[in-house]
């Protein structure tokens, strides 16, 4: 474990548990902020993940699985909602923003083909622009 | 010129402002216009009109964990304001930590923006007129109070509003709308168009009027159509070759103190609670050309504490607290002279400075309403393309008139772009269950993501209310905040007339669903702050952020606070505007009919002025 870097292990987790490539975790720019601030939040549960995780064989991640002891699955549910939202859970329920970045760059914008409310504008009229509904014509 | 917390007694004014929202600014640009000499007391911070300073406030809504209308305005003790989040509870107690005391029986769930532009730096934008039924509702379905002024009284203050306000629509549909609801007065000119061209509908407004077409819902025997209609909204689009207004093309106005940011809608979905580059109208940009005449003053951190009258019911002068940090004892007190006053503060501070100045007349307060709205929410079975665009750039209309409204209200129906957004907190809300409840991860679980988010559709109802005298604000002198600003007290109840409209609105919500092929998601909890009962089913209502009464316009004293030019019954120069002034609520969003009777009160009080210099031979 000493040799791997955990960094980069923090990275293929993400990937597998957030459905994301390295190139969109990387897009956001807070890579190395979200693996610092988990690092300092929760080293050891961190540690303890990545350990495992390093043995998991597996690019088929379920949270089903009984593999991981409640921590690290509520871990994991943590490092999922970062990704996607930017926000720190501290429950299912209570969550904090990071900062306002971490607010726009959240995943979930990008996985619903859509943008962060407030940020990244899609232009004049992209909103009756469908790639879905051709059959309907512009009036 | 705008200044912080200054002492202006040594001027005198022609007119006196309360308030830099809408109203107060629509009326200080006209009149500076005309060459008086206008002095605006804003209670609020004024910072906003710099646009970094402006654009510092996106910074507050990103990182706020609720995403709230009140979200990028930070509140202000010495000016105070209500907050949506305030309302907690179905116990009033429990909904009375903030400004407002609530007395219940039922919360009233909206707030407004007490800071230079006022309410419409959060609002969304939507532009509808009200329908001419909605000025005789009395007369016509025996319900509410009669307005002093017909529908035709007010039509050329709606086309000023349109145009000072910058509005995008498409006036053929409101035509074709007009039809639908029985209008046979002249609705919209002959020759009429729109400053700009209709904001384009979004993929849901075309999907729900291709599915809808030709559909129809049937109230005690008669047939109501279903028609999708684009909604005139105060957001720049691209402008229309056919419009003049004074003989000149319209120009949309960009941002204030950046012309070249916000000249069209981009499309940040953040309307509701700040546009960040100002392609939706606020005040600022009134302010910002009434500034530009020379003849307009703003003092900013100015609270007004008291109008003072003499003995012949004129006003002398008004008492504002003008404060330079947050202490609560770091303020001083000013006086402004001038020879009208008009209050334009919101109607709940209206009214709280006239009880408080013991104006006399036993109705201020009285009749407060607001557009009770009711969510409701749905799964297509096809993807919709939505969390684009602005909130919403379309409604279903055509059940805003009818023999119905005798019975009950009626009400508008909003398309949402944004999912389930308000109703649900989506998209967060739909993840944090696949993630928790659901256990999902991975490539399932963005897939799925995608899947409940892309499909949802939100209409949301939005109800008349009647105006009753005991939905009221009242002050108590022992009530005061730790700052010694009075809380506004607020009695409110939802009448039978609107929780029937409110049923009728769930029927329609379950009839629309079916003709979409949707699966009805819509579920009210009793934990709900706005949840009701009413024959066996349950509704829970939010409030639409439309304070409306308090110092309601009729034929005289007896019934009303106001005329209808806005001036206060019995007292010579003193006029309160705004929303306060409506006797009906209809089924419009209020802010441009409260921007037509505005300007309708600027052009009284500069002719008053006028007839003053001729008689006494004031500014020769």
């Amino acid at each position: 474990m000493s040799r791997v870097n955990t960094y980069d292990l923090f990275l293929k987790l993400s990937e597998t548990i957030t459905g994301f490539t390295r190139v969109d975790l990387l897009s956001t720019g807070l890579d190395v902020h979200y693996y610092e601030f988990i690092n300092a939040k929760e080293p050891k549960t961190l540690k303890e993940l990545l350990k495992k995780y390093y043995f998991v064989p597996c690019s088929d991640f379920s949270l089903d699985k009984s593999y991981f002891s409640e921590e690290l699955n509520f871990l994991i549910k943590q490092i999922i909602l970062l990704w996607y939202t930017g926000r720190w859970y501290i429950n299912s329920v209570n969550y904090y923003y990071l900062s306002s970045e971490s607010y726009k760059q959240g995943l979930i914008w990008k996985a619903i083909n859509a943008h962060p409310f407030g940020a990244n504008p899609t232009g004049y009229g992209s909103w009756g622009k469908s790639i879905y509904l051709e059959d309907i014509n512009d009036k | 010129m705008i200044n912080e917390c200054i002492d202006v007694s040594e001027k005198e004014f022609d007119v006196v402002i309360v308030g830099g929202g809408i109203a107060g600014s629509l009326i200080a640009k006209q009149l500076g216009i005309y060459g008086k000499k206008v002095l605006i007391l804003e209670a609020g911070e004024s910072k906003h009109m710099k646009y970094l300073d402006y654009q510092r406030n996106l910074d507050l809504y990103y990182s706020a964990s609720v995403k709230s209308p009140n979200s990028p305005f930070s509140s202000n003790s010495h000016a105070p304001q209500p907050d949506e989040l305030d309302v907690i509870s179905k116990i009033p107690y429990m909904n009375s930590k903030g400004y407002f005391i609530q007395m219940g029986p039922t919360p009233y769930r909206s707030d407004y923006t007490r800071h230079l532009g006022g309410a419409t730096l959060h609002w969304l934008g939507t532009c509808l007129r009200m329908i001419p039924d909605d000025f005789k509702t009395k007369t016509k379905f025996g319900v509410g109070l009669d307005w002093p002024l017909t529908y035709e009284e007010l039509r050329p203050y709606y086309e000023q509003a349109e145009y000072e306000i910058g509005i995008s629509g498409e006036v053929n549909d409101q035509r074709e709308l007009g039809q639908l609801l029985n209008i046979k007065e002249e609705w919209f000119g002959k020759e009429y168009v729109f400053p700009m061209h209709k904001i384009p509908e979004s993929n849901i407004d075309k999907y729900l009027s291709k599915q809808l077409e030709g559909k129809s819902i049937t109230f005690q025997g008669h047939q109501y159509s279903l028609k999708v209609t684009s909604t005139p909204q105060a957001r720049n689009g691209i402008p229309n070759m056919k419009y003049r207004y004074r003989g000149e093309p319209y120009k949309p106005v960009g941002a204030v103190g950046n012309d070249f940011q916000g000249k069209r809608c981009v499309g940040y979905s953040s309307c509701v609670p700040i546009c960040p580059i100002q392609a939706k109208y606020s005040a600022l940009k009134t302010l910002d050309s009434a500034l530009k005449s020379g003849n307009v003053t703003i003092v900013s951190k100015a609270v007004v504490t008291e109008i003072k009258v003499d003995g012949f019911g004129k006003v002398e002068k008004v008492v504002y607290k003008a404060y330079t940090s947050n202490n609560p004892n770091d303020f001083s007190l000013y006086t402004a002279v001038g020879k009208i006053f008009v209050l334009a503060a919101n109607p709940v501070e209206n009214s709280k400075l006239m009880l408080k100045s013991l104006i006399k007349n036993d109705l201020i307060g009285k009749y407060l309403m607001d557009h009770p709205f009711l969510l409701t929410w749905g799964l297509s079975p096809q993807l919709l393309g939505i969390f684009k665009g602005p909130g919403s750039t379309s409604g279903i209309e055509s059940l805003r008139n009818g023999k119905f409204r005798e019975h009950r209200s009626a009400f508008r129906i909003e398309i949402g772009n944004l999912g389930w957004l308000w109703s649900n907190g989506a998209p967060y809300s739909i993840i944090n269950s696949l993630v928790f409840e659901k256990n999902n991860s991975g490539k399932k679980l963005r897939e799925s993501t995608y899947d409940m988010n892309q499909r949802q559709i939100q209409l949301g109802f939005m109800l008349e209310q009647p105006a009753e005298a005991t939905n009221r604000i009242t002050i108590d002198r022992r009530e005061k905040d730790s700052f010694g600003n009075l809380r506004p007290i607020i009695n409110y109840k939802l009448s039978e007339y609107t929780i029937k409209g409110m049923e009728a609105a769930k029927q329609t919500a379950s009839t629309l669903y079916s003709y979409l092929g949707a699966k009805e998601c819509t579920s009210y909890t009793d934990d709900d702050p706005g949840f009701i009962q009413y024959n066996n089913n349950s509704y829970a209502f939010s409030g639409a952020g439309h304070f409306m009464g308090g110092h309601v316009m009729g034929t005289s004293i007896h019934n009303s606070v106001v005329d209808k030019y806005q001036k206060v019954w019995g007292y010579k120069n003193l006029f309160a505007v705004g929303c306060g002034s409506l006797p009906t609520t209809g089924t419009a969003n209020p802010t441009l009919t409260l921007a037509a009777l505005a300007l309708m009160s600027a052009k009284w009080i500069n002719n008053s002025l006028e007839k003053e210099k001729i008689t006494i031979g004031v500014d020769k």
